[in-house]
């Protein structure tokens, strides 16, 4: 919120004359610009958020007739439900594999590509085309790339000689799966992300280090490009938080929470919930749950945006 | 190659100890490996996507014959092709991706534009106030909203409708934070000037401010398309007719289990599906991959 | 400036190009919901027909829900927000769910009246009793049967052959059934026994075909109470257990399972006739196909469930109502079934639907086809579970039956919670 109190210009010198009535115009047309998108933003997303925080101390089903106020009663009942824990157990597992993969692959791919010269441009493309890709279409080419019995992947596990892999269809993995997929959506992003953190680096910090005896890439990386690049990897690493928490696609098309409930997510217990057993108000709770998460992401990101800026 | 020449974390340091043919073959050596490295991540990251354009090429036959044969020995270009169009309406999907995303994004477009510019330019009171709500905006997908709005929609018959599916996201407030910041740079002499000169503020905004911030509006219309060409969830719950699908939403009726055997032609489907943003994407590289940049938050 | 104005110009000229595409003048349109996106395959050919010969009737469908469950969700939350399609084809096994929550809110047709004033004789001369009985519900009749089908066992002859065994003496008891799969496992490297995907399948059909098969049930006398809590339901779990441990069953999902049968690698799949077009289209030039009877333990009690799906009527509107009927008779009549069958491998529900004129000597042709008719006397009715939670029950069965099978835990205590978690879903009274 500190953005926008302490960033705002200067009032422009104005004309010595008529400067109350330009200013009358001015605040006036600033109202009328900032009113549609103040309304649209009231009717379609926070006042529907706020509806549902409401919803969740009801007992409403979609159709009820008669519903009342339980207070907390939903969020009682989340906290013994095991179909909860379990979404919110595996969500975590899920962020916690996606993240730190996708963040350092990403980076380690960056710094690889931004020191080529005429290769950099190909690899750029190749690496950032899934993230143009249609999840949904690709989550099928995954399923059958990754099919238990016939799929390619677990053919040339077993020319190796390696055991084939339930890749969707084995509880223990499934999870592993689904975030090889989120994996292989995002990295092409964080290395993009990256590389524009990586060239915004001042060379003379390298010379500087090198006098200091600094040599080897190791070294150098140490010293100057990870400390240079903090606050390009806490964005990436929260935006992908927020990503990676909000998993959704891949576990409708492919998995629907199976095998064992191992791939039941946040978002897929609240459409559940929601739309296919109309439980409104206890769906309402889960989404305020999953609310609150994204919530502490996002303002981490906030002051992670604010020192950003702060930076340059 | 000179990579030695370009500063980076990975270049050498020449080290005097060592005799220059000696620097050379390690440059080389490292060169090698590191290409060896990228290509070994690019596998990963390009094998299904190959995967899936050349099992679209195979006759069924070839499909299970060789596990890991890549390339069909007999490529059949067409039969999969038409036999996806014949069995799911994908060019209607596709029409309705266009339809809705062109909407959603004319309307974010119209919305945001002015309202980042009375944030950024405009001195009123209700700044600070319009701003915070942005700000609060940012943090909230639409996940946390659908239920209402579904119910909202069930009693205005706005489900099943294109209007259903675009109006959850005719506000970007992402959008206003994104041309707010944008706008801010705009050097307030000539604002002044133009005030000056008897332009309106509307005529400012879009005569004077838009048109300069021709790449902040390009860098938030590639997010704004990629993000809703996408988009499953919410056509999963507002939609249930094949002429509103969009493509992931068609896409993903399709993968029944009876369908799900015939890989030929589901592969045709994908590619066909995922084939506009993929080719948007080659022909302009530099704007999308500066437009996800800009656009950092996803 | 310039450049968004040409965006601009153009996203509007397509929007207004595709909005002003003419809609097609009918007198009265009627919309279709059925479920498995593969039907389509036959929905749409009859409708066409039916709209060749009734010019005043357009016939569009929604986008297929997946599976019976899932189209059955969306069309009671359809119900509720006032989306409800004007004929929809329900699963034997939730019509009764489906009738008794829409007749309450007068959103569901009976169709006894329709069917009286076709007269007695139209009756006989195309319906059974025990086919118009799928569709009847407490006595009142609801769904029009559509489609018919009963669990068979689809073989794949390379591999059996290769395992030792012949297309002669294909097993008629779990026994040698589960010893074939065990050989054929063992025969390849890369090839599995079989699969009864009983723990993966998206409705409760193979579980009520394992108690079937024993002369169980699912529900006591009076509806009350779960009634295989007993020792048919035990030896049903158990012996999905053996079929993973002795039979050489993966434990994959429901479409990797059915692909692996497609790519030849897996000895025998259970699943419904109606997959028979599909099977025959996979198997192709790869492998051959045969088909056989359902394993039945109590020969005389034994039985199959009847899966398949009755279309009812869900318009209050007189004109969309009469079209509705015409379209209901037309899918059900020997033309519509001739197409449906030949479409998929369902039984007919129409008895003329076998004249020289419609099916004619297809079943005499194609044996794989006539399984299903071969135990027809077993078919029993596909049961519902009272109350508003069928789908929610099955999702709760189905998790410890996977895990039974998975040998997570044994089959005993699998039943216990079976029953204990289905009975907290029934309604109290």
């Amino acid at each position: 919120m500190a953005l926008a109190a302490d960033r705002r210009e200067a009032p422009a010198p104005a004309a010595p004359s008529g400067i109350a009535r330009q200013e009358r115009v001015e605040a006036a047309s600033g109202y009328l610009f900032a009113l549609p998108a103040a309304l649209l933003m009231l009717a379609i997303i926070l006042g529907p958020s706020a509806v549902v925080i409401a919803m969740s101390f009801t007992n409403y089903e979609l159709g009820a007739i008669d519903w009342g106020w339980i207070g907390l009663g939903n969020y009682g009942e989340m906290l013994s439900d095991r179909t909860f824990w379990r979404s919110m157990r595996n969500t975590f597992v899920y962020v916690l594999i996606v993240v730190p993969s996708s963040v350092l692959l990403g980076l380690a791919i960056a710094i690889m590509v931004q020191s080529r010269i005429r290769a950099r441009r190909f690899y750029e493309v190749a690496f950032f085309l899934p993230v143009t890709t249609t999840l949904v279409a690709m989550a099928i080419v995954w399923s059958f790339v990754l099919h238990s019995r016939i799929g390619p992947v677990n053919a040339f596990l077993q020319l190796l000689g390696f055991e084939a892999v339930g890749f969707f269809t084995d509880p223990d993995t499934v999870l592993f799966s689904l975030a090889l997929i989120g994996i292989w959506q995002l990295v092409g992003f964080n290395m993009i992300l990256f590389i524009a953190g990586l060239s915004s680096i001042p060379r003379d910090l390298y010379d500087a280090a090198a006098v200091d005896g600094a040599d080897g890439w190791l070294d150098r990386f140490l010293r100057v490009t990870w400390p240079m690049l903090g606050p390009t990897t806490m964005f990436v690493v929260v935006t992908t938080c927020i990503t990676a928490f909000k998993v959704f696609d891949t576990v409708v098309v492919l998995t629907d929470g199976g095998p064992l409930g191992a791939s039941e997510v946040l978002l897929h217990s609240i459409y559940l919930e929601g739309f296919q057993y109309f439980r409104i108000g206890y769906a309402s709770a889960l989404t305020v749950a999953f609310l609150v998460f994204i919530l502490v992401f996002s303002l981490v990101q906030a002051w992670v945006i604010d020192r950003n800026v702060h930076y340059r | 190659m000179s990579t030695t020449a370009e500063p980076s974390p990975l270049a050498l340091t020449p080290v005097a100890t060592l005799s220059v043919a000696g620097a050379r073959i390690a440059n080389a050596a490292r060169l090698v490996a590191v290409h060896a490295l990228l290509i070994l991540a690019l596998v990963f990251v390009l094998g299904p996507i190959i995967w899936m354009l050349t099992t679209s090429v195979k006759p069924a036959n070839e499909i299970f014959q060789a596990g890991i044969d890549f390339m069909p020995r007999n490529p059949q270009p067409i039969t999969n092709y038409s036999d996806a169009f014949a069995s799911v309406p994908l060019l209607q999907f596709m029409m309705n991706g266009v339809i809705v995303c062109a909407g959603i994004l004319v309307v974010q477009l119209l919305t945001s534009i002015p309202c980042a510019y009375a944030l950024a330019k405009i001195r009123f009171r209700g700044a600070p106030v319009v701003f915070a709500l942005v700000l609060l905006g940012l943090c909230i997908p639409i996940q946390v909203p659908a239920l209402p709005l579904y119910l909202a929609f069930a009693q205005l018959g706005l489900l099943n409708t294109y209007l259903g599916l675009m109006l959850p996201f005719f506000l970007s407030v992402f959008a206003i934070f994104l041309f707010r910041q944008f706008f801010r740079s705009f050097p307030d002499e000539i604002i002044q000037a133009a005030r000056v000169d008897g332009m309106s503020e509307f005529e400012i905004v879009w005569r004077v401010v838009v048109p300069s911030a021709w790449p902040a509006i390009a860098a938030f219309s590639v997010f704004s398309v990629t993000a809703h060409w996408n988009d499953l969830y919410w056509p999963l719950i507002v939609v249930s007719k094949d002429a509103l699908a969009t493509p992931p939403l068609g896409v993903a009726f399709f993968f029944d289990a009876e369908t799900g055997s015939d890989f030929g032609s589901m592969m045709a489907a994908a590619t066909l599906v995922s084939a506009p943003l993929i080719i948007a994407f080659l022909v302009a590289q530099r704007q999308f991959i500066q437009g996800i940049t800009m656009t950092g938050l996803k | 400036m310039q450049r968004l104005a040409q965006l601009l110009t153009a996203t509007a000229i397509a929007a207004v190009a595709t909005a002003t595409v003419p809609a097609a003048v009918a007198d009265v349109e009627i919309e279709v919901y059925h479920a498995w996106p593969s039907h389509k395959r036959f929905h749409e050919p009859i409708a066409a027909e039916f709209m060749e010969a009734n010019p005043g009737i357009t016939v569009t469908f929604r986008t297929p829900g997946p599976t019976y469950d899932d189209a059955h969700q969306a069309v009671l939350r359809g119900a509720l927000t006032g989306e409800l399609p004007d004929v929809f084809h329900s699963g034997y096994h939730l019509l009764r769910q489906l009738s008794t929550t829409l007749a309450a809110r007068s959103q569901i047709i009976a169709l006894d009246d329709l069917m009286a004033a076709e007269g007695q004789e139209w009756i006989e001369a195309n319906y059974a009793p025990n086919v118009l009985n799928l569709g009847t519900v407490d006595g009142v009749f609801y769904g029009m049967p559509f489609n018919a089908s009963t669990p068979i066992v689809y073989y794949n002859m390379d591999l059996v052959t290769a395992a030792g065994g012949s297309a002669d003496a294909l097993p008629e008891d779990w026994d040698s059934l589960i010893a074939l799969g065990a050989k054929i496992a063992a025969s390849a490297d890369d090839v599995d026994g079989m699969a009864y995907d009983v723990h993966a399948w998206p409705d409760d059909w193979l579980w009520q075909a394992l108690m079937y098969q024993e002369g169980g049930s699912l529900m006591n006398a009076d509806e009350t109470e779960v009634a295989f809590g007993n020792d048919i339901g035990l030896r049903g779990l158990e012996l999905a257990r053996r079929i993973v441990t002795e039979g050489g069953m993966p434990m994959l999902d429901f479409k990797e399972s059915r692909q692996q049968f497609c790519a030849g690698k897996l000895g025998i799949i259970f699943s419904s006739t109606a997959g028979v077009r599909r099977f025959t289209e996979c198997s192709g030039d790869n492998f051959a196909l045969k088909t056989h009877t359902f394993p039945v333990v109590d020969k005389e009690n034994g039985g199959v469930p009847t899966g398949g799906n009755a279309a009812v009527i869900l318009s209050n509107d007189a004109e969309k109502k009469a079209a509705a009927w015409k379209y209901l008779k037309f899918i059900a009549g020997p033309r519509g079934q001739e197409i449906a069958v030949l479409g998929s491998g369902y039984m007919p529900t129409n008895k003329r639907a076998v004249e020289a004129e419609f099916l004619g000597d297809h079943y005499d042709n194609n044996p794989n086809w006539v399984t299903s008719l071969n135990q027809a006397d077993r078919a029993q009715k596909w049961v519902g579970y009272p109350g508003n939670n069928g789908v929610k029950i099955w999702r709760t069965q189905r998790e410890i039956i996977d895990a039974v099978m998975r040998g997570q835990i044994e089959p005993q205590e699998g039943l216990d919670r079976m029953v204990a978690e289905t009975q907290a879903l029934l309604p109290r009274n």
